[in-house]
């Protein structure tokens, strides 16, 4: 038994959805007979941490503030062990930019895509270059916020006379945006589990089939609205190449404990699109899931990523 | 293999839940319980302002009569509060005929049980663009065409109302009535000017309609003259109660966790809401029709609601100078004389429900305008929520939406120039550029 922080709420769009997998990853820890106490993310935070000095930190916050280094830096100075990915490789999973360009660089397949920054476009016209860059990538394209999970601020874009819209609603929710090429194909999220002193595996694939159009956010948090196929219905040749470049990506990427890698499967390729260093955690939510189909308790689950936090983690 | 379905029965759902599906904006809503959120969003009186030892008397002399206050009641309400109902209306200067009022819970189901009563699939409603949300939601499940009245500082117009009635006259459409919030409008804070409410009863008149007049807020005047119900006018004229359906309710002048709220009408619609009500919820809680009798019977209720408006005057102040102090000269708001919002319109290209996200960002939130409307206006529009919110949040709120609003202004510049000087190096002069602007409401 050991005292333990849950951390869950923050201040991101995801907050809802972190409570949600932060109160079920809270029950299941109880249930293994830890003492746990939750926190959300305000003023007090920190000093509530040191006034509790927990043996560990479970980490269940999504999006900006929580699943991009902030947190993890902090824990790291208070010396506090925690689970999931280091500083380094939570900001770069969660920048797509960052992600995309280090897999470039290591040859992992990823649609090819364009940045554009807010401060490009006010200090020097960078909108000039958006007609550009879509001519590059090819009509339809995906228009999204850098460092935003979900599906928040994502717009397909099927003509030019959409892109000024679409770039518009992106840099609602943050001041860095990319163009995507749009690849359509099986959408296979890949959840990866690393158990202490083990290699990383995946759980299973998963294929998600929303029952209407995008899988956006109201159907990725709405029990019913999506399907799942586990393990994917995919050729098993293709499986195993997801599942190797899947592994791949977390490596390159220095994830640490437990990941979900979000690929789409467009005839031989399986696009790596971004990963999750921190994903949900819900009765929706595909890790869990594939976890349970390979035969791992939500407990189990939970308990493995727990005992990784002790262990030192790959720099990053 | 599909291992998930939790929701399996999907395919059994009646047609009318699966149209409904709850907006973007909702899973933006439920970032707002985040620490240290201003919002201007909310649609609540200041409830905090009643106070605990007020509240314990009134239970109290409850207590008394425990037996019925457990007790199921009539469907239509208990007598008492039915006298207490005649001397509100009485304060708002509209006769009131005991039997003529019909308790229901809260003014909401009002509306539902007169959207049950009057609407079938397909019919009509008129109403003001925008209009109240709550009660699209509530026609919602009865499936009506909703046709929006362009309405300007002094409400819904009515050359405008005229003309939609005759162009959905003449497609063969059947309306049913007209539903207005008379004074102090949600969302639009607007009073209806009051040659204009003898003008509705006179358009009612001529193609034989109702008026469902929704007056949750007319008492909560903290300025300027208090204007006739619709339904005194009607009385006036020497009709009596007749096609004029009026809705009251204490959520407002009270509170809004007794749910409690009323219809006065004729005897005929009083009945057919009778059957309505008995297959809905039997009857409203006795328990708070006695807590309501109680105070309104034991307790100073009128200043009680002075009070509120004091605190109300001073937070609607207060937004209205910070919001000449903070906006952009292109924003533009209404200056609501009573209630608690006040709607501010952007530049037609600014969408606010795109911009929601930046301001929760920067920890303001306000209602976008798109859900006041059934089908697409109002998105450069917002609804600001002032009295719910202490005046030094109000302030700072206000400052912060200022903000994101120039940053959205700004970056829609950006954007236009850049695109402009891109098209111009590259199309012949004369051909327009790609269309950016959406379109506006
Ligand atoms: C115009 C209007 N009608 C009806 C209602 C519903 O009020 P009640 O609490 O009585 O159901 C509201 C509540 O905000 C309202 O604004």
């Amino acid at each position: 038994m050991a005292r333990l922080v849950v951390l869950m709420g923050g201040h991101s769009m995801e907050r809802d959805v972190s409570f949600v997998t932060g109160r079920r990853v809270a029950h299941a820890l109880e249930r293994l007979e830890h003492e746990v106490h939750t926190l959300d993310i305000e003023e007090t935070t920190t000093q509530r941490l040191i006034e509790l000095a927990p043996e560990a930190a479970f980490v269940c916050l999504h999006g900006p503030g929580g699943e991009d280094g902030t947190v993890q830096a902090l824990l790291e100075t208070l010396g506090i062990p925690y689970t999931g990915s280091g500083p380094l490789s939570s900001i770069r999973c969660l920048d797509k930019d960052y992600a995309k360009r280090a897999m470039q660089a290591a040859g992992i397949p990823t649609p090819p895509m364009r940045t554009f920054l807010r401060r490009a476009m006010n200090e020097m016209g960078a909108a000039a270059a958006l007609e550009p860059a879509a001519e590059y990538l090819g009509y339809p394209l995906a228009v999204k916020p850098a460092r935003e999970g979900s599906s928040f601020g994502l717009s397909r874009v099927e003509e030019p006379e959409a892109l000024i819209e679409a770039v518009y609603e992106a840099f609602g929710y943050d001041a860095k945006i990319l163009l995507e090429r749009w690849v359509t194909g099986a959408e296979i999220s890949v959840p990866i589990l690393e158990p202490v002193g083990e290699e990383p595996e995946v759980l299973g694939l998963v294929e998600i089939r929303p029952r209407e159009g995008a899988y956006n956010f109201e159907a990725k948090y709405t029990p019913g609205a999506t399907d799942f196929a586990i393990p994917a219905e995919i050729p098993v040749e293709a499986a195993k190449r997801v599942e190797e470049i899947a592994l791949n990506t977390y490596q390159i990427l220095g994830c640490s404990g437990f990941a979900r890698v979000d690929t789409i499967l467009e005839s031989e390729t399986p696009w790596i699109l971004d990963v999750k260093t921190i994903p949900g955690f819900t009765e929706t939510s595909t890790l869990p899931l594939a976890a349970e189909a390979a035969g791992i308790s939500f407990e189990r689950l939970v308990e493995a990523i727990l005992e990784a936090a002790f262990t030192g983690r790959s720099p990053g | 293999m599909s291992i998930i379905d939790l929701d399996r029965f999907d395919f059994l759902y009646a047609n009318r839940v699966k149209g409904m599906k709850s907006a973007a904006t909702r899973d933006l809503m439920a970032t707002l319980s985040r620490p240290g959120i201003i919002s201007l969003a909310g649609g609540f009186p200041d409830t905090r302002a009643f106070g605990e030892e007020a509240f314990r008397e009134i239970y109290y002399n409850v207590a008394a009569d425990s037996a019925q206050a457990l007790q199921y009641g009539p469907t239509g309400g208990l007598e008492g509060i039915k006298d207490v109902i005649v001397d509100v209306m009485e304060a708002e200067n509209t006769g009131a005929r005991q039997e003529d009022t019909f308790i229901t819970t809260g003014a909401q189901q009002g509306l539902d049980l007169v959207g049950k009563v009057f609407l079938d699939e397909g019919d009509a409603v008129l109403c003001e663009g925008p209009t109240y949300a709550g009660a699209l939601n509530a026609f919602a499940a009865y499936r009506p065409r909703i046709i929006h009245v362009p309405m300007d500082r002094a409400g819904m117009i009515p050359v405008a109302a005229r003309e939609a009635l005759k162009s959905i006259r003449k497609r063969g459409i059947h309306v049913k009535f007209i539903y207005t919030v008379p004074n102090f409008q949600n969302p639009t804070g607007v009073t209806l000017a009051v040659e204009r409410r003898y003008e509705l009863l006179e358009i009612a008149h001529e193609h034989d309609l109702i008026i469902l007049e929704d007056n949750p807020y007319g008492m909560l005047r903290f300025e300027g003259e208090a204007l006739p119900t619709i339904a005194s006018l009607e009385q006036e004229s020497g009709a009596g109660a007749d096609r004029v359906v009026y809705l009251g309710t204490f959520s407002k002048i009270f509170a809004p966790g007794v749910r409690l709220g009323w219809v006065h009408a004729q005897p005929g619609i009083l009945h057919k809401i009778n059957i309505g009500k008995q297959g809905a919820d039997i009857c409203s809680s006795n328990l708070s029709q006695m807590l309501i009798y109680s105070y309104f019977r034991h307790a100073d209720w009128r200043s009680y609601v002075r009070r509120l408006m004091m605190i109300n005057k001073e937070r609607r102040d207060t937004m209205l100078d910070a919001l000449a102090e903070y906006m952009p000269n292109e924003v533009h708001w209404t200056h609501p004389e009573g209630g608690l919002f006040i709607w501010a319109t952007l530049p037609s290209y600014l969408d606010a429900t795109a911009m929601l996200p930046r301001a929760v960002a920067k920890n303001v939130a306000y209602v976008p305008g798109e859900g006041f409307y059934s089908g697409g206006a109002g998105k450069n529009c917002m609804r600001l929520n002032f009295s719910f919110v202490e005046p030094e949040s109000i302030r700072r709120g206000i400052e912060l939406l200022s903000e994101v609003i120039r940053e959205r202004m700004e970056l829609r510049g950006d954007l236009e120039r850049g695109v402009r000087s891109a098209t111009l190096g590259k199309r012949p002069t004369g051909t327009p550029a790609a269309s950016i602007h959406p379109q506006g409401q």
